[in-house]
């Protein structure tokens, strides 16, 4: 089993998107995946048409009884599961933050029970928090971090100041016309060793995705965002492979 | 009704349609068509009637349904075994059937032959008796190793001499072509470049034996004429004796030079001059050349682009000024292109000079894999790379093979340059090459006595003792000749050009060169020479048929028995030595169309060297309709009907002439036969093929996408390239309209770039866009990321079909009759009108012939739609 955390570098580098796209596309590659939300705002589930009244969740499922919170897990395809956050209100929130700060090892034991019924377990984590502050749990060493970025200054503002450590990245909506981000593209190329061969195009079939309710891969299975999700799906395969 | 409808819209008139489908209501009702026999049949008609599957339906066709149902039911088998035969009737099966039962025999006894064949050199490498040999020849020093050595020389070149002089009654030349014979084709299955040098040994024998023997025993001197036209016939097959033997010499040993590395440190780099001479060639084709070069991966601050224009045109100015490249001009012209580039040299300062016909497209890579040898070899003068075209010359579009059979070019860029780089006589081409500045220099600049500048540079080059390089690797390509004319026009000036560097500066005579350097260049010069011996070839026989002169005074089994032999040797050497650079045969079907043209200036230039003008070989344009280029086909019409001629009187001294000569008349009769054949190859490339496209199209596979107006994109394939426009077959039908405005992301090297462009039109999933309105950073960055890409030329033979000596052998006779249909079809009317009925009427006969069902293949669509 592998386990990839995506997160964004900013907000609103369209993340949960790549998350659902990925964990489809890895499906189709015939892996067992299971896709968790980590992110409170609890979006991924719109992607597998979930109703947007519908409130469960492994943070709302564990709020009773801390041992029911994976009775949330949903199918979506044979093979594909979906673990959506659930929703919370502001206080119950605070109070799922500081059981989590008690017990900082929850996910890497939660993460453990799920081991053997998963190829690839793929997070959805929140942007701007790095790792063990707060609202983002504490996960295992052995866990290969993503970091979506948007071709843009102010992703390379950020990876100059905070950097990206041992992180890979992902460059997400890409656009060739852009001589701007081109030259990004070259520049990370260059400075980065850890940035992903692959990039993932703007492509209207991924706003379409979101808007359709499905993964990019099952709402438009032509287009080249599909196509460069399955690109990176098999990269992962290769890399996550000698990795584990 | 609806059946009329259908009959109608396949085709037929409506008087047709309408008796067909009264006809088949007939049918409807006196035949129970509705059982499932019936239905099974009428389910599969196209498969048993082929003949009738996707034609106009006319009132023939009941017949033809007829004949091929009476066919079907009587004569093939309804149900035959799998396996079995169905292509032919019953007698044909019969005597098939004991053909293979005798050929399974043979190949009993073959089989074991040829594996045995296939072993031996690694037995023999292996064997511990050689092994031992050679130690205790070792051993014994070197000056026993040395006479050992010249012992062995002289016994084999006295054994050699005895083969090549004895006299030989009928039997005993009869055994000993057998065996040598025997032995080849034997040989023919063992691997290595020993069994090649074997090869190249029995066949150097049997033809020494077969010209001693021309020489000592086939004159007749008692005759005048006989003896004159002999002479002049055995004159023209010593020098073809002489062209062979030279060209074992050249090709024995290819030397395939690998890249040498270019140092870690880049300022251990040299300064390279790129320049691009041109004289009237057409902006558009040279602004796709200065683009490549400028894309070359070499440091900005070593590479310089230079535009060398002698046609002083102001736009090539303001071109040149617009992407920043070095502009050259002059107003004189002399020496046209050596003396441009001397004009130039006198203005450059890099280490190297790398010289780029106009309409050569070089690869980014060029530089660093040519670059090293002058590196590591400091007398290392010239490296030089292969032509490589990416549209068909005149041969292949007008014979349909192009890129499924080696062109014309390959066997020099693929053989014969890598054989003369084993003897350090690389010669330059004038293009896709790179010069040592120094080595320029010390010769002076570049050789203008004659109209090869390329090669005459070379050759002073090599005489002042500067070393040469070759890299069989396509880093650059161009657009072929494209009109038969033009191609005749081009070789018409080599030949020139190499005749005259003959006589002004002989490479067998003067100092500086080695004794195979001065073979091969003798080789490439006498090569050209060519046109007056084949144009005797193809007339010798009609020396006898016409003017019943003994041009070869034996009997006429004799002489197969000694030029057969001959002939098979060199075949099966050439075949073995060039077969994946030339199919055999076809070599003289280039000599053929080129004999006539070639003969008179290459004439002229050996008599008088300093007569002919520097002639510019036209490139681009169309054909302006498809039509045989009559003024080329001209010669070649008169040589048919001389032996059209020779051939009645073939008949005629048959029927009755004395009988002792009817063998003569037998194997003159053939040999007219196969020159008529090979004429007629030659007008089979005369009779040109349209080339509907401005600019020449690629055919290549790489991924690229298309972005839509709304933001959507999708991946797909880029299935063709040229200058101006591009075509992508998408993963996805999608339905494009014309005119739409779209996004081509093409990628280089890990970038990504973007082309607007239009679509021009949508078929099924293969979209052509017009990339017409690029800005010129936009158009730089397309053509590196199209024509320039490094691995662009390396798969291009791939598609070559493998050459088979016998079956290239019926091509070429194919091709020959194919070349005289094409004549009737192209004829003027009065010619025509005569045959055309003949043609019409045989047709309309075949047509009714019954075929073979076959399944139907999309490719079968293809072909008769």
């Amino acid at each position: 089993m592998t386990v990839v955390a995506l997160s964004g570098i900013r907000g609103g580098t369209g993340t949960t998107s790549v998350v659902a796209a990925l964990g489809f596309a890895l499906h189709t590659l015939g892996q067992r995946v299971l896709m968790v939300d980590l992110n409170p705002r609890n979006l991924l589930r719109l992607h597998f048409n979930l109703a947007l009244e519908s409130a469960d969740g492994w943070a709302v499922a564990g709020q009773e009884d801390e041992a029911r919170w994976s009775e949330a897990l949903l199918q979506v395809l044979e093979g594909l599961h979906l673990l959506p956050y659930g929703t919370l209100a502001a206080n119950a929130l605070a109070g799922l933050e500081l059981h989590q700060r008690a017990h900082p090892d929850l996910w890497v034991q939660r993460l453990q029970t799920l081991h053997a019924h998963f190829d690839w377990i793929l997070l959805d984590l929140p942007a701007t928090l790095a790792d063990g502050q707060p609202g983002v749990p504490m996960l295992p060493d052995t866990v290969m971090r993503l970091r979506v970025l948007e071709a843009d200054a102010a992703c390379h503002a950020l990876l100059s100041t905070e950097g990206a450590g041992d992180d890979y990245l992902l460059v997400n909506r890409f656009d060739p016309i852009s001589q701007l981000q081109r030259d990004l593209l070259l520049l990370w190329g260059e400075r980065h060793s850890r940035l992903i061969p692959q990039v993932i195009h703007r492509d209207e079939a991924m706003a379409g995705a979101l808007a359709w309710k499905s993964p990019v891969g099952y709402y438009a299975p032509d287009a080249l965002a599909t196509r460069d999700v399955r690109s990176l799906a098999t990269w992962l395969l290769a890399e996550g492979g000698h990795d584990a | 009704m609806t059946r009329y409808r259908r009959y109608r819209q396949r085709g037929a008139l409506p008087f047709t349609a309408a008796v067909l489908s009264v006809g088949t209501a007939l049918a409807w009702l006196l035949l129970r068509l509705d059982s499932p026999q019936w239905q099974r049949l009428l389910g599969n008609w196209r498969q048993y009637y082929p003949q009738l599957a996707y034609k106009r339906p006319t009132l023939g066709d009941p017949l033809r349904g007829l004949v091929q149902t009476v066919w079907l039911l009587l004569i093939r088998p309804a149900r035959p075994a799998r396996g079995a035969d169905l292509s032919r009737g019953r007698g044909v099966r019969w005597l098939r059937r004991l053909g293979s039962g005798s050929l399974a025999m043979v190949q009993r006894v073959r089989q074991p032959l040829v594996q045995l064949m296939r072993r031996l050199p690694r037995m023999i490498g292996g064997s511990h008796a050689l092994a031992q040999t050679q130690q205790r020849i070792k051993a014994s020093g070197t000056t026993g190793e040395r006479v050992f050595y010249w012992v062995l020389a002289i016994v084999g070149m006295f054994i050699a001499l005895l083969c090549v002089t004895s006299p030989f009654n009928l039997y005993a030349q009869l055994i000993f072509v057998l065996t040598l014979g025997g032995m080849a084709m034997l040989m023919r299955y063992m691997p290595g470049r020993f069994p090649t040098l074997m090869m190249i040994i029995l066949s150097i024998t049997i033809s020494c034996r077969y010209l001693w023997w021309r020489y000592t025993s086939t004159l007749h001197w008692a005759n005048d004429l006989d003896l004159i036209l002999g002479m002049i016939l055995l004159l023209a097959e010593t020098y073809s004796w002489l062209v062979l033997i030279l060209s074992f010499v050249q090709s024995v040993w290819p030397l395939r030079r690998p890249v040498k590395a270019l140092p870690e440190d880049r300022r251990l780099w040299p300064t390279v001059d790129l320049v691009i001479p041109t004289y009237n060639e057409d902006l558009s084709v040279v602004r796709t050349t200065v683009m490549a070069a400028l894309g070359l991966d070499w440091p900005r601050d070593k590479l310089t682009v230079y535009i060398l224009d002698d046609g002083a045109r102001e736009s090539f100015r303001a071109f040149a000024k617009e992407v920043g490249v070095g502009y050259i001009d002059r107003h004189d012209n002399r020496g046209a292109k050596a003396g441009n580039l001397n004009h130039a040299l006198e203005r450059l300062t890099g280490d190297l000079v790398a010289v780029f016909d106009c309409d050569h497209i070089p690869v980014r890579a060029f530089l660093q894999l040519t670059v090293g040898w002058f590196l590591q070899d400091p007398k290392m003068a010239l490296v030089q790379t292969p032509h490589h075209f990416f549209s068909a010359d005149p041969f292949e579009h007008n014979l349909g093979s192009f890129r499924r059979k080696p062109n014309e070019g390959e066997l020099f860029y693929g053989l014969i340059q890598d054989g003369n780089d084993l003897w350090n006589a690389t010669f330059f081409c004038g293009s896709c090459a790179v010069l040592r500045r120094s080595a320029l220099d010390d010769i002076g600049g570049f050789a203008t006595q004659t109209v090869t500048e390329d090669a005459h540079t070379a050759l002073r080059l090599h005489r002042a003792g500067w070393n040469s390089a070759y890299m069989r690797i396509p880093l650059a390509a161009g657009l072929a000749t494209d009109s038969l004319a033009a191609h005749v026009r081009q070789r018409i000036r080599w030949a020139r050009g190499m005749v005259q560097i003959f006589r002004l500066d002989n490479p067998l005579l003067g100092k500086g060169l080695s004794l195979f350097q001065r073979l091969c260049y003798a080789n490439a010069m006498l090569h050209f020479l060519s046109g007056l011996p084949r144009l005797i070839f193809l007339t010798a026989p009609l020396a006898f048929l016409l003017l019943h002169a003994y041009v070869i005074y034996a009997p006429a089994v004799l002489l197969l028995l000694y030029v057969l032999p001959h002939m098979v040797h060199a075949s099966l050497v050439n075949s073995r030595v060039q077969g994946p650079y030339r199919q055999t045969f076809w070599g003289e079907v280039y000599e053929s169309v080129l004999a006539w043209y070639i003969m008179r200036p290459t004439l002229v230039a050996l008599f008088s060297p300093k007569r002919g003008a520097f002639d510019v070989t036209v490139k681009g344009g169309m054909n302006q309709s498809d039509r045989l280029d009559w003024q080329i086909a001209r010669p070649y019409l008169v040589l048919a009907a001389l032996n059209l001629v020779g051939l009645g009187f073939a008949v005629w001294r048959f029927s009755y002439g004395p009988s002792n000569e009817y063998g003569t008349v037998v194997v003159s009769s053939l040999w007219v036969i196969y020159n008529l054949l090979l004429i007629g190859a030659a007008l089979a490339v005369a009779a040109e093929v349209r080339q509907v496209r401005k600019f020449q199209r690629v055919p290549v596979k790489l991924p690229a996408a298309l972005r839509l107006p709304d933001g959507h994109l999708y991946p797909g394939l880029l299935y063709d390239y040229s200058d101006g426009g591009a075509g992508i077959e998408l993963d996805t039908e999608r339905d494009l309209a014309p005119a739409t405005e779209v996004m081509l992301l093409l990628e280089r090297a890990g970038r990504e770039f973007v082309f607007p462009g239009k679509v021009m039109r949508t078929v099924e999933r293969q979209v052509g866009i017009s990339l017409a309105g690029l800005t010129l950073q936009q158009r730089i960055d397309y053509v590196q990321c199209t024509f320039a890409r490094a691995d662009n030329w390396l798969g291009w033979s791939d598609s070559h079909v493998p050459d088979r000596p016998l079956r290239s052998f019926f091509d070429v006779l194919a091709l020959g009759a194919m070349g005289y249909y094409r004549v009737i079809e192209y004829a003027p009317a009065w010619v025509r009108w005569p045959i055309q009925p003949i043609i019409s009427a045989s047709r309309w006969l075949l047509s009714y012939f019954p075929r073979m069902p076959r399944p139907l293949s999309s490719d079968s669509m293809k072909s008769t739609t």
